[in-house]
Formats: C-alpha cells, sequence, structure tokens
C-alpha cells in the first residue's frame, strides 16, 4: 500500500491518502491473524451500539442545522424588539411630558388666580410673565420665519457627504434669529431656551439632548424687520453658498402664524429661590 | 457475513429515529456549548463516512466506528476548547475544519468507487 511508504515521506501525504480510520484496517488484521475472516460477526449489542450512535448523530445534525438556522431570525427578532422598546420609551417619556405640562399650567392656573387678588401679588405676577417669556417657558403665537435645513442627498461613490447639515449649521442660525430680534425659536418643535444645547452626536443631532431629525425646520416668531435681517446676515449666506457648492438644502419662508410651543424648564441645581418678599419688593420699586 | 448483509436497516433507521428525533424535540442547547456543536457535527459526518466506506471494504467493526465516533467529536470540541483558551479558536476550528474535510472527501471518493466503479 502506498501509506506505508508515504508514513515516512511526509504527515501531509499521510493526510491525504489515509482517508479511513487505520483502526478498521488494524481491527480486521487483528482478526485475521487470529484464523477469523476480515468482516467482524456482529452480535445484537454491537449493532445496537451503533444505531443509538447513529441516532445521536442524526440528533446531533439536526439540534445544530436548526441552531444555526434559529440564531439568524432571533437576532433581527432582538433588534426590532429593541427598536420598539426605544420607540415605547420614548412616547412614554412623551406622554409624561405632556403630564407634566399639564400640571405646570394647573400650578400657573392657581398661582395667578392667588396673586391676582392683591396688588403686590399683581407686581409679582408681571415679574414672572416677563422672566417665563424670556425663558421661553410659555406657549406663544404670532407671525415670524420658517428655515428649513436639508441634507444633500447622499453621494453616488458612496463618500463622505459633505453637503451634511451640521449642529454648527443649525447653531449660527439659530444665533442669528436671536440676533435679528427673535422673542421665540424652535427646532423640529422644540421650543429652545436659554440653556438649550444644539450638539451634534455621531451622526444624530441633539437639541437638549433630545434627536431632531433631517429635514431641520427653524421656526421663529420675531419683528417684521427679521426677514431681510436675516437674508442679510453671514450664517445665512454662507449657507447659501454650501447650498449651491454642495447641494443642502435652504429655504427661508415668513410665516403670518406661527405657533410654539412651551420649552422644558431647566432644572435648578445650584441657584436658590429668593423670598417672595425680595421678588415683591423688588416689584414696589417700579 | 450474514450479520453484515442485513446490517444497513439499523443503523439507518437509528440515523432516521435520531434526525426525527432532534426535529420534534428541539432541545435547547446551553449556550457554552454551542460554539463545539458544529465541529462536533463535521467530526461525526467524518466518522459515519469512514464507516460507509469500510463496510463497503468489508472491514467494517462496530466497535472501531463507536470509539473512532466519540473520541473524534470529544477531540475535535476539545481542541476548539483548548483554542477558545488560547485565544487561537477560529484558527484551531479552521485546522480541525480543513482535516476532517479532507478525510470526508477521500473516503467520499473511496464510496464513490465502490458503489459505480469510477
Amino acid at each position: 500500500m502506498s501509506s506505508t511508504e508515504s508514513r515516512s515521506t511526509s504527515m501531509l501525504r499521510r493526510l491525504l491518502d489515509e482517508t479511513l480510520d487505520p483502526g478498521y484496517e488494524e481491527a480486521a488484521g487483528r482478526r485475521v491473524a487470529a484464523g477469523g475472516t476480515a468482516a467482524p460477526e456482529s452480535g445484537w449489542t454491537r449493532r445496537l451500539v451503533l444505531a443509538l450512535c447513529l441516532l445521536l448523530i442524526g440528533a446531533l445534525s439536526t439540534v445544530v442545522i436548526s441552531q444555526v438556522r434559529s440564531s439568524a431570525p432571533q437576532r433581527e427578532e432582538l433588534r426590532e424588539a429593541l427598536i420598539a422598546d426605544v420607540a415605547a420609551q420614548r412616547s412614554a417619556g412623551d406622554l409624561l411630558q405632556q403630564r407634566l405640562v399639564e400640571i405646570r399650567d394647573e400650578a400657573t392656573r392657581v398661582r395667578e388666580q392667588l396673586l391676582a387678588a392683591t396688588s403686590q401679588g399683581q407686581g409679582a405676577l408681571d415679574e414672572l410673565d416677563r422672566a417665563e417669556k424670556g425663558a421661553g417657558l410659555t406657549a406663544v403665537r404670532g407671525p415670524g420665519l420658517v428655515v428649513t435645513l436639508t441634507d444633500a442627498p447622499p453621494p453616488e461613490n458612496g463618500g463622505d457627504n459633505l453637503g451634511r447639515i451640521l449642529d454648527r449649521d443649525i447653531q449660527s442660525v439659530v444665533n442669528e434669529f436671536w440676533a435679528a430680534g427673535a422673542e421665540a425659536v424652535a427646532i423640529d418643535g422644540q421650543r429652545l431656551g436659554p440653556t438649550t444645547s444644539i450638539r451634534s452626536a455621531g451622526q444624530a443631532i441633539l437639541v437638549d439632548f433630545r434627536p431632531v431629525t433631517n429635514p431641520y425646520l427653524i421656526e421663529a416668531i420675531g419683528p417684521a424687520g427679521m426677514f431681510d435681517q436675516l437674508l442679510e446676515s453671514s450664517a445665512v449666506r454662507t449657507l447659501a453658498s454650501y447650498a449651491s457648492s454642495f447641494g443642502l438644502g435652504l429655504d427661508v419662508v415668513p410665516a403670518d402664524q406661527l405657533d410654539l410651543l412651551p420649552g422644558t424648564r431647566a432644572a435648578v441645581t445650584e441657584a436658590e429661590p429668593v423670598g417672595l418678599r425680595r421678588v415683591s419688593g423688588r416689584g414696589d420699586h417700579r | 457475513m450474514k450479520g453484515i448483509r442485513t446490517g444497513p436497516v439499523i443503523p439507518i433507521l437509528g440515523l432516521a429515529v435520531g434526525i426525527a428525533a432532534g426535529v420534534l424535540v428541539d432541545p435547547s442547547v446551553p449556550l457554552s456549548l454551542q460554539p463545539y456543536l458544529p465541529i462536533a457535527v463535521v467530526a461525526a459526518l467524518d466518522a459515519v463516512f469512514g464507516g460507509i466506506r469500510a463496510r463497503l471494504d468489508g472491514i467494517f467493526d462496530a466497535k472501531v466506528f463507536v470509539v473512532s465516533f466519540i473520541s473524534n467529536v470529544v477531540i475535535a470540541a476539545l481542541i476548539v476548547f483548548l483554542g477558545d483558551q488560547l485565544g487561537v479558536g477560529a484558527q484551531l476550528s479552521t485546522a480541525v475544519i480543513v482535516v476532517l474535510g479532507i478525510r470526508i472527501f477521500g473516503n467520499a471518493a473511496a464510496i464513490r468507487r465502490h458503489l459505480f466503479r469510477a
């Protein structure tokens, strides 16, 4: 047999030639040496053990196949479940936010009722009203402008999209709005307050840690001259030049009436409220 | 000789029952065992092809088959386990698959020569 010579030549050769387990030949050789035939007698126990082995092999194979088959859709299911979880949590958060607004409205109403009874209280109320408007905590309505920023379509060669809207594009438009005398600004319906952040996190843009998505709708309520001033502004001019060279979308439209929702109240961590006496005292000086 | 002639019915029956059991029962495999099962199946397949070829050669021995099957599966799983511990699990898996694959191919070719004389 060729195996005897290849055994000495190389391991690989042996591997390729001796595909049959050498145990079979050895066992047959032993039987022949003992005076029997090459084929063994097969008792019932041997056959039973053999059948059991094959049973095991069959079961093992099917289990592994079903395992591998089921694990792929499982992963997909998990992903879908996670997406559903995110959506559910977000809507739960929205619901809580809405409930908060309702309770806050109720508290404001009660406060107004109680404060309006006295002139001192009325003074405090006026002060509060001005402060809240400044902080973007009241719903407002009025004429204004709507700026729509849109990502450029992704390039066909799959490279970096240079026409993607960045956080600083939105920041610059918002800053121009404030500079032009806007009284209230909202991005994708989310009202901006004095401490609102507009930042990138990976591919997403977050406004106060909540994602806003393309197309980005920036609404602002302000004086009539805001439109002209905005069109003259450096931010809009820069964006317009980006629009012509990189294909991003820039659209400025005046609106007769905009409704902006109240913003979220920033959590107070360091500041302590001064007593009602101080507030009303300041009101008295006026 | 008579025993071998009637032999294949029982193994084939065993295999069929095993496949049916695997499909019907669908047991959940512990997560820690999962990486070793595919390798174990390939090792078992090698033993099966070796057994068929030995039978066609007229030297099939149930004892040798059972021992080779069990040791193949255990050693293949052990090698992969050891490889995982050493951080070369993927490479060792490939090595095991290559060796077993060559043997399966060789035995399948021998079986083909026996059956079709070609």
